[in-house]
C-alpha cells in the first residue's frame, strides 16, 4: 500500500519522468528506509500505521546512514549495502523482537488533548 | 469518514510539498544529465564528496582532489548524508548528484509529517491547520537553504525533528533507544545541530521537573541514551574533536548577517497574528505535560536567535526549518481564533481552512505575508561543461594537473573538483588586468581551490591528527604561477564578457603554436588542451 502511494505520488510530482525510473526510485525508498524502519518501529505498539511508516522512514534513514558508514570503514564496499543493509537491519530487528516481545507502549496513542 | 478526509489532505499536502520544493526545480524529472538546479558552490562540495565516497566504496579518506592533492587525508566531514545518497544511488540507479540533492527535500517532507503527528497528539485540528505553514520552507531566503547547498544542515534538522518527535511521543522513562538513534544521526550529519538537540533535551528535562515528572528513572535513561549515542557516534566524534574543534573552535561572537539570504522572525509579517495568538494561548499550558508541543516551537524560535550568543551562522541555518518547527503556533493561532466564531469545531473545517492557506501560501505573491517563490533554473552547470569535466575524470592519469583558464561558472570552485584531479584556477582579476594591458604572459595569478575547512588532516594516532596545510611547503598554491607546468588546460570558448573568452582562445592558440600542446577534447562550450611537455616554455610573452 505504502509503495503504491509512493509510486503515485512520485509520478504526480515527477510527471515528465519515465514510469520505470519512478517505479525504481519509489521502490528504493521503500526498500532502503521505509521497510527496515517500519520493522524497527514494530517494537513500539499503539502507533497508527501511517505514523509508524513515517517515523520508520526517519529511523531507517538514521540507522542505514550510520550503519553504512561503519560497514564501509570495516571494509564492506558501499556497492553491496543497498542489498545487504536492509536485510541486516530487518534480520537483527526481527531476532530482537523474537527474543524480546514488543513494548507495551502504554503511553501511546494518547487521546488528543482537544478535539 | 473524518479520518479519511485527514488522510486525503495529508496526501495532497505531501504532493504539493514535493511538487513546489523539488518537482518544479527539477523540471519534474528525477534523473538529469548533469547536476541540475545547483545554484552555489556548496552544492557541488557535497555532490563531489558523495561521488568520491561512491568511487572509493567507503569514507575512510578524502579523495586527494578534494584536499589540494594531499593523500591519506582522513574523511572528516559528517558522513550520514553522503552514505544515504550513495546507498540511494545504487538502489535507484539515479546519479549521486541527483540523490544527494533529493534527500534534504525528502527529509524536510518527513520532518513536516513528524511534526504533524507530534502536534496531532496534542490536538488533531491544530495539526491539520498547522500543516500549510510548512511549505514556507520554500519561501524566499529559506529556499536558498536547499538551492545553495546547506544540505547536511537541513538533513540534520530533519533528524532533529525526529529526535523531538521521539521525545514527545514516547516518555524517556521507558524508551531511550529511539532518541539515541536520532541524536547519533544528528551528530553524524551536521554536528552543530547536536548542540540544539542537547539544549532542547535540557529544556525538556526542565519542564519535566516543573510538572513534577522528573524522577531517577528518567534521568537514568537520559544517561543510557547519552551512552548509546556516544558509542554509535564515537568514531566520528573523535574526528570531530580532533579536527573541527581544533580548526574551528567555538568563539563567542555576535553575528548579525552571513553570506546568504537571511530570514528574521519579522519576515513572517501578517502571519504573526496567528503565531502570536498561538504563543499566548499556549502559555497557559506551561504547567501541563501537553506543553511539550508548544515548547518545541518556542524553543526553536529562540534557538534561531542564538547568533547573539555565539552560535553564529549555525543559528541562521536553524531558521531554514522554522516553518516546520513553528507550525504548531500557526495552527494553534488559527484554531483559537476560529473557536471564537465556531463553538463546535469539525475536522472538515480544519481541512477547508488548511486547504485555503495551502493555496494562499503557494500560489499568491504579496508583500503582506511570505509565500512560496518558484525557482526554475538548470543552475550553474550545463551539458557542455559537465561533459568536459567528466572527460578529464575518465581519460587522464590520476596524477594529472589540470589548469582552468577563465570560465563564468568557475568562481563556484567546488564544481571544479568534478575533474577528479588536482586542479588550479587562474585568478580573474589578474586575467582582466592582462587584457587591459594587452599582454600575453606565461605567469598568471593562480589559486588552488580545495576543501580547507579541516586543514586536510591526517591521522597520526587514534586521537592524534596533523594538518599538512599548516606546513608552508605544502600549502595550497596561491600566487603567481607558470602556467606551462600543467598537464591539461580547460579553455572556455564563451563567457558573459566576450573579451574574456577571446583572451582564453588567444592564449590557447599561443600554446598550440608549440606543437606539444594539442587539443584532445572539444565541444560547443570548451576545448581541453593536453601539454605533452610540462615545464617547457609554452608562451611567447608579448603584447597584442
Amino acid at each position: 500500500m505504502v509503495l503504491i502511494v509512493l509510486i503515485i505520488l512520485f509520478k504526480a510530482v515527477f510527471f515528465k519522468e519515465s514510469f520505470l525510473t519512478v517505479l525504481r526510485t519509489a521502490f528504493s525508498i521503500f526498500w532502503l528506509w521505509i521497510l527496515p524502519g517500519y520493522a524497527i518501529m514494530l517494537y513500539w505498539q499503539n502507533l497508527s500505521f501511517l505514523e509508524r511508516a513515517v517515523a520508520g522512514t526517519a529511523v531507517g534513514m538514521a540507522v542505514s546512514g550510520i550503519g553504512g558508514y561503519y560497514l564501509g570503514l570495516i571494509g564492506l564496499n558501499l556497492k553491496f549495502h543497498a542489498a545487504l543493509l536492509p536485510i541486516l537491519i530487518i534480520g537483527i530487528t526481527l531476532a530482537f523482537l523474537w527474543k524480546q516481545p514488543a513494548s507495551e507502549s502504554e503511553e501511546k496513542e494518547p487521546a488528543p488533548a482537544q478535539e | 469518514m473524518k479520518f479519511e478526509l485527514e488522510k486525503v489532505f495529508l496526501a495532497v499536502f505531501v504532493t504539493v510539498f514535493l511538487l513546489i520544493g523539488i518537482g518544479f526545480l527539477w523540471d519534474n524529472q528525477l534523473k538529469h544529465d548533469f547536476p541540475y538546479g545547483y545554484l552555489a558552490s556548496d552544492s557541488f562540495q557535497h555532490q563531489v564528496r558523495a561521488e568520491s565516497i561512491k568511487d572509493a566504496g567507503n569514507y575512510r579518506n578524502e579523495a586527494p582532489y578534494i584536499v589540494f592533492g594531499i593523500e591519506n587525508v582522513i574523511g572528516y566531514y559528517p558522513p550520514v548524508l553522503y552514505h544515504l545518497s550513495v546507498l540511494f544511488s545504487y538502489a535507484s540507479g539515479l546519479p549521486v548528484y541527483d540523490t544527494v540533492y533529493f534527500i534534504p527535500f525528502f527529509g524536510a517532507m518527513i520532518a513536516a509529517l513528524l511534526i504533524f503527528f507530534l502536534i496531532r497528539s496534542f490536538n488533531r485540528q491544530v495539526a491539520i491547520l498547522a500543516l500549510p505553514f510548512s511549505v514556507l520552507v520554500f519561501a524566499g531566503a529559506l529556499y536558498t537553504g536547499f538551492t545553495w547547498g546547506h544540505w547536511p544542515s537541513l538533513t540534520s534538522q530533519f533528524f532533529l525533528a525526529a529526535f523531538i518527535w521521539s521525545l514527545g511521543r514516547f516518555d524517556l522513562k521507558k524508551h531511550w533507544i529511539l532518541p539515541s538513534f536520532f541524536f547519533s544521526a544528528i551528530i553524524m550529519t551536521h554536528t552543530s545541530e547536536a548542540i540544539f538537540a542537547g539544549l532542547f533535551l535540557m529544556l525538556y528535562l526542565g519542564h519535566s521537573w516543573l510538572i513534577k515528572d522528573l524522577d531517577k528513572k528518567k534521568l537514568l535513561n537520559v544517561v543510557k541514551m547519552a551512552l548509546l549515542t556516544a558509542v554509535l557516534s564515537s568514531y566520528y566524534l573523535i574526528i570531530f574533536r580532533g579536527i573541527w574543534m581544533v580548526r574551528q573552535p567555538f568563539q563567542f561572537n555576535v553575528v548579525k548577517a552571513w553570506g546568504a539570504p537571511l530570514l528574521f522572525a519579522a519576515d513572517f509579517k501578517a502571519l504573526w497574528i496567528f503565531l502570536a495568538v498561538g504563543i499566548i494561548t499556549s502559555a497557559w499550558l506551561i504547567k501541563k505535560k501537553e506543553f511539550f508541543v508548544p515548547l518545541v516551537s518556542i524553543a526553536l524560535l529562540l534557538f534561531g536567535y542564538t547568533n547573539y550568543l555565539g552560535f553564529t551562522d549555525r543559528a541562521f541555518q536553524l531558521r531554514f526549518f522554522w516553518p516546520i518547527t513553528l507550525a504548531f503556533l500557526f495552527g494553534m493561532g488559527i484554531y483559537q481564533l476560529g473557536k471564537v466564531l465556531i463553538k463546535s469545531w469539525k475536522t472538515v473545517y480544519s481541512v477547508a481552512i488548511a486547504a485555503v492557506f495551502l493555496v494562499l501560501l503557494t500560489t499568491t505573491s504579496t508583500a503582506i505575508y511570505p509565500t512560496y517563490q518558484k525557482i526554475i533554473s538548470q543552475g550553474l552547470m550545463d551539458n557542455g561543461h559537465w561533459e568536459g569535466l567528466g572527460w578529464i575524470a575518465k581519460n587522464t592519469p590520476q596524477d594529472a594537473k589540470v589548469y582552468f583558464l577563465y570560465g563564468d561558472i568557475y568562481s563556484q570552485d567546488a564544481l571544479l573538483r568534478n575533474v577528479k584531479r588536482m586542479h588550479f584556477l587562474v585568478v580573474p582579476d589578474d586575467y582582466i588586468q592582462a587584457i587591459n594591458d594587452r599582454e600575453i604572459k606565461q605567469r598568471y595569478e593562480t589559486e588552488q581551490p580545495g576543501d580547507g575547512g579541516g586543514g586536510a588532516a591526517q591521522r597520526t594516532a587514534l586521537l592524534g591528527f596533523e594538518f599538512p596545510t599548516d606546513d608552508p611547503e605544502r600549502r595550497p598554491l596561491n600566487g603567481e604561477a607558470d602556467i606551462c607546468i600543467f598537464d591539461y588546460y580547460i579553455v572556455d570558448k564563451a563567457a558573459s564578457q566576450p573579451a574574456l573568452a577571446q583572451y582564453n582562445i588567444l592564449l590557447a592558440n599561443e600554446m598550440l603554436k608549440t606543437g606539444w600542446i594539442k587539443p584532445v577534447f572539444e565541444n560547443e562550450i570548451m576545448v581541453i588542451l593536453k601539454n605533452e611537455n610540462p615545464g617547457a616554455d609554452c608562451i611567447e610573452e608579448r603584447n597584442f
